[in-house]
């Protein structure tokens, strides 16, 4: 199953809401992979421990044939620590974030039906239950295909004049390319907000179910994407509320 | 000619449009004529901060792009946005388009991106703008280099949050090699704390480079949600301060620059 968080402006969480919603399917016993498609500002790899020196292979070098996919797929099962039980699996594709790298996609472009073949191969060599991909904001190329692969979008907005009116745009864009199943998440929410009454609006506006509403958190901040938080504050309510878009994750398998 | 001034962050969600949308706030509060100019194609958003939406936005710069109006004609004067206003300072915006079609057609069928900088020229000339500010897509993308490059200056925005520190130096290393001499770090969303000074001083010499301010971090400003320009509803506030002390820097250096450039004058 291939799940895809995207959101139409960026700065909404989503590398992080990617990263927590994986170790969270993965130590419900499930096998998961992470690919950050966000080749042009890379940043998933931060919560996982690495950076631009030790990352390795990456997403790019399979773009540009020096290696098959799976040997880009890193092994980052024991970032979850002592909750990863057994048989559990989480493996993240890196995006390069060297400034060559990343300039080399935008002068040469790549094959993007590449990507798909690469989802492919990574869910039958690791035999994946679940494909998490972390996209760029806005709407691309990359993310149109990611859109049209997925079981399931988790779509992202923050309660923001911006966000509101962007998310109507890939909403729009999602029903025509007949995503199966879309999933909205609001995050950056003050603690004084009327969650019951922001959840009824959005879904109203969007007619489309949200999956969970993740408070705003100094905590979060202070973390500044080192490491997974719902790891490290699990009983947070941002880890409670990645626990529930989880289960609604897992329920629609 | 008016300077030109791009703001750009690697990573989404610095609050790159709020400042920029400040920014020009207040130099225009300082009696200048200045533009700013949304080419965040693939995901404008700034026009929101000055009232505007699909159904009042009159014509975009997706229209220009396609060649259905000149670019004069997108330029919406939001001037009376501004609480207090300054003689002869004037605002224009420039948004881009939110219909899904739109965005869908440049990504079809992509635009001359050199039609880009002929607008940015053109516009200059007819409104007599002081300065363009570009609020850009984040990420390294064609638009974005093609605009740090033929800009005056660049102010880059990023986060104390190791992402931001990572793409900043690919950005820096990028804007480097493309020639760009003048750039200026803003710091924003920084949780206050005493140790101000130390993280100001730790990123000017990671970088090699001037940080123009430190804004904070602001529950005003996520309560406001981007429906207005924070620093007219909150004036006396430590961020709308750090925006006015980025205006001033700003300005001082366009004043160094003419001084320069008349000096090689008369040489």
């Amino acid at each position: 199953m291939i799940v895809s968080v995207h959101s139409y402006r960026g700065g909404t969480g989503k590398s992080n809401l990617t990263a927590n919603l994986a170790s969270c399917v993965v130590q419900q016993g499930k096998r998961a992979a992470v690919v950050d498609t966000d080749i042009q500002s890379p940043g998933l790899h931060v919560h996982f421990g690495m950076d631009g020196q030790t990352t390795g292979l990456t997403l790019n070098d399979y773009l540009y044939g020096r290696c098959r996919i799976e040997q880009a797929a890193h092994d980052v099962t024991a970032t979850l620590g002592p909750a990863a039980a057994k048989g559990d699996a989480l493996y993240l594709i890196p995006s390069s974030i060297k400034a060559g790298e990343i300039t080399r996609v935008l002068r040469d472009g790549y094959e993007v039906s590449l990507l798909t073949d690469g989802f492919r191969a990574l869910i039958k060599t690791f035999q994946l239950d679940y494909l998490f991909i972390d996209s760029h904001p806005g709407l691309n190329e990359e993310t149109l295909l990611s859109l049209i692969l997925s079981d399931i979008l988790v779509l992202i907005l923050r309660p923001d004049q911006q966000d509101f009116q962007g998310t109507a745009v890939t909403v729009e864009v999602a029903r025509k390319l007949k995503v199966k199943r879309l999933l909205l998440v609001v995050n950056n929410v003050l603690p004084k907000l009327d969650q019951a009454s922001l959840r009824q609006q959005v879904q109203t506006v969007y007619e489309a179910p949200v999956a969970g509403i993740l408070p705003v958190s100094e905590e979060m901040i202070a973390l500044g994407s080192a490491g997974i938080f719902s790891l490290a504050h699990p009983d947070h309510p941002y880890s409670q509320g990645v626990r529930e878009i989880a289960a609604q994750v897992l329920s629609a398998a | 000619m008016s300077t030109i001034v791009s703001v750009h962050a690697f990573r989404g969600g610095t609050g790159k449009s709020n400042l920029t949308a400040n920014l020009a706030g207040s130099m225009v509060q300082q009696g200048r004529r200045v533009a700013l100019v949304d080419i965040d194609i693939q995901s404008p958003g700034i026009h929101a901060l000055f009232g505007l939406d699909q159904g009042n936005r009159g014509h975009t710069l997706n229209d220009y792009l396609y060649g259905h109006c000149p670019i004069e004609d997108v330029a919406h004067d939001v001037t009376g946005r501004l609480r207090q206003q300054a003689a002869g300072g004037t605002l224009y915006l420039l948004p881009s388009s939110i219909a899904a079609r739109d965005i869908a057609k440049v990504l079809r069928e992509g635009y001359e991106v050199h039609l880009l900088l002929d607008g940015f020229y053109a516009l200059s000339e007819a409104l007599t703008l002081d300065y363009l500010l570009l609020d850009t897509h984040p990420g390294l993308n064609e638009e974005t280099l093609l605009t740090i490059g033929i800009s005056d200056l660049l102010l880059l925005v990023l986060r104390p949050d190791k992402q931001d520190f990572q793409g900043t130096a690919v950005t820096l290393e990028v804007v480097r090699k493309l020639g760009m001499k003048e750039v200026l770090l803003v710091v924003n969303k920084v949780v206050p704390s005493p140790d101000g000074a130390y993280l100001k001083q730790h990123v000017q010499e990671t970088y090699n480079t001037p940080v123009a301010a430190l804004l904070p971090l602001s529950e005003e400003m996520v309560r406001m949600g981007s429906e207005d320009l924070f620093t007219q509803i909150y004036p006396d506030h430590p961020y709308s301060q750090g925006v006015r002390d980025v205006a001033d820097l700003m300005l001082g250096l366009d004043k160094g620059r003419d001084v320069g450039k008349s000096a090689a004058v008369t040489t």
